[in-house]
C-alpha cells in the first residue's frame, strides 16, 4: 500500500471530506478546498495567492471539524493572504475597505477615543478586577444603521452589574485586530495586540470579559500566540450561564417569543463553547427554545468571513440558514456573535432572496437583560 | 511656520466643481490646500473614502455638491447627507471630531458661495488644530531632510 501524500504542515489525504461540508461550496459547487489544498501540495500555491479563490473561503472551520487529518486549510489561507498582501495581490475588501481603515487608523498610538457615551447611567470604573472589551460596538451604530449594536454592549453591562460586577471601560481599548489579522496585515494586527495588552494591563484587570465572539477568540488564542497575557478572557454567556446556575441571576419564567440558537464559528468549532449558550436559553425561554436541525459543530456559517467576501453566495447562505430558523416555528434567532446579527440583520434589513417575515436576529445578553428579574 | 490644514474635497460635477470653476473664473481666493476630487454624484461617497482621506492624515474632508431637489441624479445628495451625518458619528466616537467633515451645497452659478464655504471650513480646521493621525509629508519629514543633507 502507498503512503497517503504528506508535506510536513499539510497530512492532507485528498479524502474531499472538507469540499463535503463546506458551506462555500454548498452554494458555488466549483468552490473546493480539497482542490485548493492539492494545488499547494504540488508547489502551486503562488497561483492561489493570486486567485480570488482564498478570499471566497469563510474561515468557518467546518472543512477542519471533518477533516481526519487535521489538515490546517484555515491556516493555509491566512498564512497566503498574508502573502499575498505583501505582493499586493489581495483583494478589495467590503464596505469600501471601512473595518481595515478602521483598524489601521486605531492601530496608531496617538489616537485618543471617546468611546464611552453608550454606557451612560450604567456602573463602570477604571480600575479594578473585570473589564468589560466592548469592541467595535460603539462603532457599528453608525457603520450598520439597521440595528443598535451599542444595545449589546448595554445589555452586557446591565448583567455583570446585576451579576454584582463593576467593570474597567476604556477610552485606551481598540479594535482587537480581527479583521486585519484574517486579511493578511499582520503588521496592524501586532500593532493593536500590543496596545491593547497594554491598556488592559494599565487598569490592572485580571479578567476581561467580553460579548463578542470574534474578540473572545482573538484575545484568548491569537494574542497568545506571540504575546503573553496577564489576564484571563472570558466570554460573557459563560459568566451569565453560571450565575443563572447559582441563581446569582433571576430571569422571568417565560420568554414573550420562541427563540432558536445560532451557533457562531468563533464560539463553537473554534472555541468549543456549545452549552453555555443554551443553558441561558433554556432559564430565559424553557420550552419555547427549539433547536434547529444544524446544530453545534454542524452549524453554517453567517456567510460573511471577516469582511473579504459578500456577494450572492453570501445571500442564499444566510437565507438557508434563516428559513431554517423560522421552520423551528422560532420568532427570535439568538447567537453570542455581533457580527453574524450584522450579517443576517443585513439580509433581514431589505437584500433578501425571498422575504422571511416575522424573524429578529438578536444577541443572546440582549434576550437575557430583557428577562432579567430585578 | 503657520498651520495650514489639509483639506480633501469632493466636488459634484454638475454643481460642486462647476461652482469651483466659477470661483476660479472670478478670481476669488480660497485655500490652496484645498484639494477636489471630481466625482459625478456625492451619492458616489462610499464612507470608506471619507475614512481613507482621515487615515492619510487630511485634517478635513468637505463634500460639496447641489441643494437638495437639485440632483441630477435624483436624490445623491440627499443619501451623502445620510452619509456624512454617519461618517460623524463614527469620527467622534474615535476622537478626531464629526466638525473635520461636512457637506456644503454650492451651484453651478455660486463662485462666490464656494469660496466662502471653503475659507470658513479652513478658519474651523485651523481653531480644531491638526489630524492626530497626520503624517508629514515625505518632503518636509526630518528622515528625508537628514538623508538629502550630505
Amino acid at each position: 500500500m502507498s503512503q497517503p501524500v504528506t508535506t510536513g504542515d499539510l497530512p492532507c489525504i485528498q479524502c474531499n471530506k472538507c469540499t463535503h461540508v463546506c458551506p462555500q461550496n454548498m452554494i458555488d459547487p466549483t468552490f473546493s478546498p480539497r482542490g485548493y489544498l492539492l494545488k499547494a501540495l504540488m508547489g502551486e500555491s503562488e497561483e492561489l495567492e493570486a486567485g480570488p479563490e482564498i478570499w471566497q473561503c469563510l474561515t468557518c472551520l467546518k472543512c477542519q471539524d471533518a477533516c481526519p487529518s487535521s489538515t490546517d486549510w484555515v491556516g493555509l489561507v491566512k498564512e497566503l493572504r498574508h502573502q499575498a498582501k505583501g505582493k499586493d495581490q489581495s483583494f478589495d475588501c467590503k464596505h469600501g475597505r471601512m473595518m481595515q481603515t478602521l483598524q489601521r487608523m486605531m492601530a496608531n498610538p496617538d489616537l485618543k477615543q471617546d468611546r464611552l457615551g453608550w454606557a451612560e447611567g450604567l456602573d463602570y470604573t477604571d480600575k479594578g478586577e473585570y473589564f468589560y472589551f466592548t469592541g467595535c460596538l460603539p462603532y457599528f451604530d453608525n457603520m450598520f444603521t439597521y440595528d443598535s449594536h451599542t444595545a449589546i454592549a448595554q445589555a452586557t453591562l446591565k448583567l455583570l452589574n446585576a451579576g454584582g460586577i463593576v467593570p474597567v471601560l476604556s477610552n485606551d481599548e481598540r479594535c482587537c485586530g480581527y479583521e486585519c489579522q484574517w486579511n493578511g496585515d499582520k503588521k496592524t494586527f501586532n500593532k493593536l495586540a500590543k496596545l491593547n495588552i497594554e491598556a488592559i494591563a494599565a487598569t490592572g484587570a485580571k479578567k476581561v470579559v467580553t460579548s463578542c465572539a470574534e474578540c473572545f477568540r482573538t484575545l484568548k488564542s491569537d494574542y497568545a500566540e506571540d504575546h503573553e497575557l496577564p489576564f484571563e478572557v472570558i466570554h460573557s454567556v459563560t459568566l451569565i450561564a453560571d450565575w443563572a446556575k447559582s441563581g446569582k441571576l433571576k430571569f422571568k419564567e417565560q420568554a414573550a417569543a420562541d427563540i432558536t440558537y445560532h451557533d457562531a464559528c468563533r464560539m463553537g468549532r473554534y472555541e468549543g463553547i456549545y452549552d453555555a449558550p443554551r443553558e441561558i436559553l433554556k432559564a430565559i425561554a424553557g420550552d419555547k427554545f427549539t433547536e434547529m436541525q444544524r446544530v453545534k459543530n454542524d452549524a453554517i456559517c453567517c456567510g460573511v468571513g471577516n469582511f473579504s467576501n459578500c456577494d450572492a453566495n453570501t445571500k442564499f447562505l444566510q437565507h438557508d440558514r434563516l428559513q431554517e430558523a423560522k421552520g423551528t416555528g422560532a420568532e427570535v434567532m439568538a447567537t453570542t456573535c455581533p457580527k453574524c446579527r450584522i450579517h443576517y440583520g443585513c439580509y433581514l434589513d431589505g437584500r433578501p432572496i425571498e422575504p422571511i417575515e416575522d424573524l429578529k436576529v438578536k444577541d443572546i445578553t440582549e434576550l437575557a437583560a430583557e428577562a432579567l428579574e430585578l | 511656520m503657520s498651520y495650514e490644514p489639509d483639506i480633501l474635497g469632493f466636488a459634484c460635477n454638475w454643481c460642486g466643481y462647476a461652482g469651483a470653476d466659477g470661483a476660479g473664473q472670478a478670481k476669488l481666493q480660497y485655500p490652496t490646500n484645498f484639494r477636489i476630487i471630481r466625482v459625478m454624484c456625492l451619492g458616489r461617497i462610499d464612507p470608506g473614502f471619507i475614512m481613507r482621506a482621515f487615515e492619510d492624515g487630511y485634517d478635513g474632508v468637505a463634500l460639496i455638491g447641489c441643494h437638495i431637489g437639485d440632483c441630477h441624479y435624483v436624490s445623491g445628495n440627499v443619501n451623502a447627507q445620510e452619509v456624512v451625518k454617519h461618517v460623524q458619528g463614527i469620527l467622534d466616537t474615535m476622537g478626531l471630531g464629526g466638525k473635520r467633515l461636512r457637506i456644503e451645497e454650492v451651484s453651478s452659478a455660486e463662485g462666490p458661495v464656494f469660496a466662502e464655504v471653503v475659507n470658513a471650513f479652513k478658519e474651523e480646521l485651523v481653531e480644531m488644530g491638526p489630524n492626530p493621525l497626520k503624517v508629514a509629508p515625505p518632503s518636509i519629514a526630518p528622515a528625508a531632510q537628514e538623508e538629502a543633507s550630505p
